[in-house]
């Protein structure tokens, strides 16, 4: 896509906050595609933070006590599930009006997308108690046909803000200390662990596909994130084989390489096996992204130490459970 | 751009494990700055400590956002800052009131906890807008404490709106050389 010439001259004004919101979005798109141009905003922010300093003022002494009062600790799982919505929404702030009808991997387009997480995260918050009013629905194809037919043209202010109910409703289930399982979910009863992740993957996962089709770079999520949504991938492998009609009576061991990956024995058929009769090792992302069905196994660079053919299957139905 | 330093690696890896002791370092470090910044640029001292306290915790649940090895802590608080303060100005509709204060306010004298280089390099800064070519200085300082976009500085400055764009881009340049000349450390 074409950069006005222009939005250069606007990187000063930008970086004191001083431009109209498509301006903005205009040199966001800018610095996402030209590394100077990011290079630069660096420089002219960190000069403009320094004329901030020079107001130096030191507050009350009450408000560092009021701040950490606030700042309670959350468990893990509210975390990851905090970054990973609060990126979709960085996200959504940068997509153009004009990319709305661009597609995606899935066959949807950038807008049907955006409406397609707000269908899935009011799903999530209806398990926990959230109410809303589009559909009953819970098939997810059909779910986010609905939604798209709510949200008509506007899913950046329509379809944004019921996703944005949705996680506030999600969110604030689990920081009052939501049930810790037994969460009713696309078939299955799993934990809040497990449906916060679940949702921080997908969203990643989406956002990807965005980030795609708007010719920008993929994310590779924060290790501590990683490391949640990798041990829930690897841990659904028996439920994938399942439904995908194979249980080998046998264990694998994944050995997923980079931060936040780790080493995990597997039984694929819930019985007993002291001994993995295959090992995989791969890249911890690579393997997230066959899961959700991104990139086909033979895509990526992956070790099968021992029984081979079962290390394929396995590989092969790991992205068993991805919707859309 | 200098990378962030040792400390704020250590306090990022900690603030994204949840520790809360890694916040209070984080804010012993910059509320002045933040505080400082918020109420120069909304000039309510009760609003100021709302923006203050809305940063923290910005940077307590979004620490992911903050990139280490992309630039330092102070770009990245100062830079939420100013625009939350910037909102908040917008929002009320006060920034006529703000405008009379910009130009004729005496700059406040940075807080003694603040580090001493961070005092030591606000002089600097300081010495630095005052070297700025006074058309430049005056883009700034509207658009930055003033809460204007570079439209309005245009209108309010009486020059063309590329103009105004330019003399931002420029002043804001100037400055990062002066600190880069002197060596001023940690300055991004």
């Amino acid at each position: 896509m074409g950069v006005n010439p222009d939005t250069r001259e606007l990187l000063g004004a930008y970086a004191l906050d001083a431009v109209d919101g498509d301006e903005a979005a205009a040199v966001a798109e800018l610095i996402a595609e030209d590394e100077d141009a990011e290079r630069e905003l660096h420089r002219l922010r960190g000069a403009a933070a320094w004329v901030g300093a020079t107001e130096a003022l030191a507050p009350p002494r009450d408000l560092r006590t009021q701040l950490l009062q606030r700042a309670t600790p959350v468990p893990e799982e509210v975390r990851i599930y905090r970054m990973a919505m609060a990126r979709h929404e960085d996200l959504l702030d940068a997509v153009p009006a004009e990319a709305l009808d661009r597609p995606t991997a899935n066959g949807l387009t950038v807008g049907d997308l955006v409406v397609h997480l707000a269908a899935m995260e009011s799903a999530a918050a209806e398990t926990v108690g959230f109410e809303q009013t589009v559909t009953d629905e819970t098939e997810v194809v059909a779910r986010t046909r609905h939604y798209l037919d709510a949200v008509g043209d506007d899913p950046l202010g329509r379809g944004r803000r019921a996703w944005r109910d949705a996680v506030d409703a999600l969110d604030a289930w689990a920081v009052a200390g939501g049930e810790q399982g037994g969460l009713p979910w696309n078939g299955f009863t799993v934990s809040r662990r497990t449906l916060l992740a679940t949702r921080a993957f997908e969203t990643w996962t989406h956002d990807d596909d965005i980030r795609d089709a708007l010719g920008r770079e993929r994310l590779v999520p924060h290790p501590v994130e990683l490391g949640v949504m990798s041990d829930i991938a690897v841990n659904i492998l028996p439920f994938c084989l399942d439904a995908a009609g194979t249980t080998p009576a046998a264990a694998a061991r994944l050995v997923l390489t980079g931060d936040g990956g780790g080493d995990w024995l597997v039984s694929l058929d819930g019985d007993e096996h002291p001994e993995p009769a295959v090992t995989i090792t791969m890249d911890v992302v690579d393997y997230c992204r066959v899961v959700a069905e991104r990139i086909a196994p033979d895509e990526c660079a992956a070790t099968l130490d021992g029984d081979a053919a079962l290390g394929r299957t396995v590989l092969a139905c790991a992205s068993a459970l991805a919707t859309l | 751009m200098t990378a962030a330093t040792d400390w704020e690696h250590d306090v990022h890896r900690r603030l994204l494990e949840g520790d809360q002791g890694a916040l209070g370092e984080c804010y012993d470090q910059y509320s002045s700055f933040v505080f400082g910044l918020a109420r120069r640029v909304i000039g309510d001292r009760r609003a100021a400590e709302d923006v203050t306290q809305d940063v923290f915790l910005h940077l307590w649940e979004r620490a992911d956002g903050f990139d280490p090895v992309r630039g330092g802590l102070r770009t990245w608080l100062g830079t939420i800052a100013h625009r939350r303060a910037v909102d908040h100005v917008r929002r009320e509709e006060a920034r006529r009131r703000r405008t009379e204060k910009v130009g004729n306010q005496a700059s406040v004298a940075p807080d003694v906890e603040e580090m001493a280089v961070a005092i030591v390099t606000a002089e600097r800064v300081r010495a630095a807008l005052d070297e700025l070519p006074p058309e430049q200085r005056a883009a700034i300082q509207l658009a930055y404490f003033g809460g204007k976009t570079y439209r309005e500085v245009a209108v309010e400055l009486e020059i063309p709106e590329g103009t105004a764009k330019s003399r931002m881009r420029l002043g804001l340049a100037r400055i990062a050389d002066v600190l880069e000349r002197e060596g001023v450390g940690q300055w991004a």
